[in-house]
């Protein structure tokens, strides 16, 4: 069970503290119960719980429509993801470069583009950017958005995790005759994205909540599809649920993913660690 | 063209009064939410705990624009119906209040147990060690992560541009599907690095003020 920092800090409770829990818990779990059975029931009696209102999902037609956007959420994601990786690296090293023009002009283009919602650049690739004669496919569209504002987030994840590699690291490396350029990209990059993974995982959440903003484009992703079959059927509210089961499933696998890289690094660290002692 | 002449001023001031009225009012209810959320999580009941954890973990997992959704065009189907301003708002604060609970979680975390336990050998009761020496250690330590958080929710307000609200976004669109006026899209994004700046500057003012010196 998930333990909270509060029982490390306090004594476990005595015969009278447990018994109030007790008690507490039973009272808890049947005011949950009271409000699960009253909204299944509002939803019930509107009709939402209905054999015909669910069984949209049976049909074949459906299935593969949902399937489709299930791969087209998916595709826009693992490109824009990997494109964003790619541009985000640059960024980071850009970053920590000696030059400082160089230094400065990427530390403002991230601090810009961090703080801009990734809706408003999917408006501008696809109103303003036509205008300068650039016309990308939709699924273009989407994928450049979401990698303008997720490299820049990525270079900063990365930035902070080769910043704490030990100073030693790129001092050795310099004095055994490695050029600067060398030693970032086969001595420091390496560490940095090693120590990045979990959150270069967890990003991945955040890219694919992001191609939900596809539907503005009529990107056909889960929740456009979940919308068209909701107008079709006239169930809009079952399947924008279903949809968003599947992003919680899909979501709940990368982030015990990136929960799991960050157990094994910690235990390869402390190995490492005790060995050395 | 003149700076004064531009004729997008009216509508960019009332985007951006509306962009910054949703965000205060889904912040300030993230924060309520985020405040239960973790009195649950750190609760000795139980239920309460799962309950606390079921839904940090299930809203993050959920883009905001299905939470959204499910408020606009589901919740009708099934007679539940608000005003489009309010369940945005809602539904932003319901989103963002996950990410709040789990900011002042991480305060909570940083409070070592030292203390705690250095409380107790004084002879300060289970209350008086919670109320006098954890939660304020973890207060000042959660300004920073909070100020993260709002700034978080006033780029996700720019959702509302979906579901047909004027917001900064909203109305970079509407001008723009009209005539091109890329320089508007620049003053909405200068609009929004503006936000995000000053809340920093604000949040990074209040740590210091509130930071214990060591």
């Amino acid at each position: 069970m998930t333990n909270s920092p509060i029982d490390r800090m306090f004594d476990p409770p005595g015969p009278r503290g447990r018994r109030a829990i007790r008690l507490a818990s039973i009272v808890v779990i049947a005011l949950l119960a009271g409000l699960a059975w009253l909204v299944l029931y509002r939803f019930g009696k509107s009709g939402g719980l209905d054999r015909q209102a669910w069984s949209i999902f049976e049909s074949p037609n459906v299935i593969k429509l949902l399937g489709r956007a299930l791969y087209a959420t998916v595709r826009a994601a693992l490109l824009a993801g990997l494109l964003a990786l790619v541009w985000g690296t640059a960024l980071a090293l850009m970053r920590l470069s000696r030059h400082r023009w160089l230094r400065t002009a990427a530390a403002a283009y991230v601090e810009v583009t961090r703080s801009l919602p990734t809706l408003l650049v999917l408006y501008f690739t696809i109103l303003v950017l036509p205008f300068y004669g650039l016309r990308l496919p939709i699924y273009g569209q989407l994928v450049l958005a979401l990698t303008i504002t997720n490299a820049s987030m990525i270079s900063e994840v990365l930035r902070a995790s080769m910043l704490s590699i030990p100073a030693g690291q790129l001092e050795a490396s310099l004095s055994l005759g490695l050029t600067r350029p060398r030693a970032f990209w086969y001595i420091i990059l390496p560490q940095g994205f090693r120590a990045a993974m979990p959150a270069l995982v967890a990003q991945l959440v955040y890219l694919l909540k992001g191609t939900t903003l596809g539907y503005v484009i009529s990107y056909e992703e889960l929740l456009y599809s979940a919308k068209l079959i909701g107008e079709y059927t006239n169930f809009i509210l079952q399947s924008i649920l279903v949809v968003t089961a599947v992003y919680l499933v899909l979501n709940i696998i990368l982030s015990r993913v990136s929960i799991w890289i960050e157990q094994r690094l910690s235990l390869r660290g402390a190995a490492a660690s005790s060995k050395g002692k | 063209m003149s700076f004064f002449a531009w004729p997008y001023w009216g509508m960019f001031a009332s985007g951006l009064l509306l962009t910054l009225q949703v965000s205060a009012l889904a912040y300030a209810g993230a924060l309520v939410l985020g405040v239960i959320g973790v009195m649950c999580r750190t609760s000795r009941i139980l239920p309460l705990r799962w309950m606390g954890t079921a839904y940090v973990e299930s809203i993050r997992n959920v883009p905001s624009l299905a939470l959204v959704f499910i408020a606009v065009f589901g919740l009708p189907q099934i007679g539940l119906t608000m005003p489009l301003i309010t369940s945005v708002v809602v539904m932003l604060a319901i989103y963002e209040g996950a990410f709040a609970c789990e900011a002042l979680r991480s305060g909570i975390n940083c409070v070592p147990v030292g203390s705690a336990e250095a409380a107790r050998a004084l002879g300060l009761s289970n209350r008086e060690t919670l109320f006098y020496v954890v939660l304020p250690q973890a207060a000042r330590s959660v300004v920073q992560p909070l100020t993260n958080v709002f700034i978080k929710t006033v780029i996700n307000s720019s959702l509302i541009a979906i579901v047909g609200l004027p917001d900064l976004t909203g109305i970079a669109e509407r001008i723009n599907i009209r005539e091109a006026e890329p320089m508007l899209f620049f003053g909405v994004g200068l609009a929004y690095v503006a936000i995000a700046l000053l809340g920093g500057l604000l949040g990074g003012y209040i740590d210091r003020k509130v930071r214990f010196s060591r």
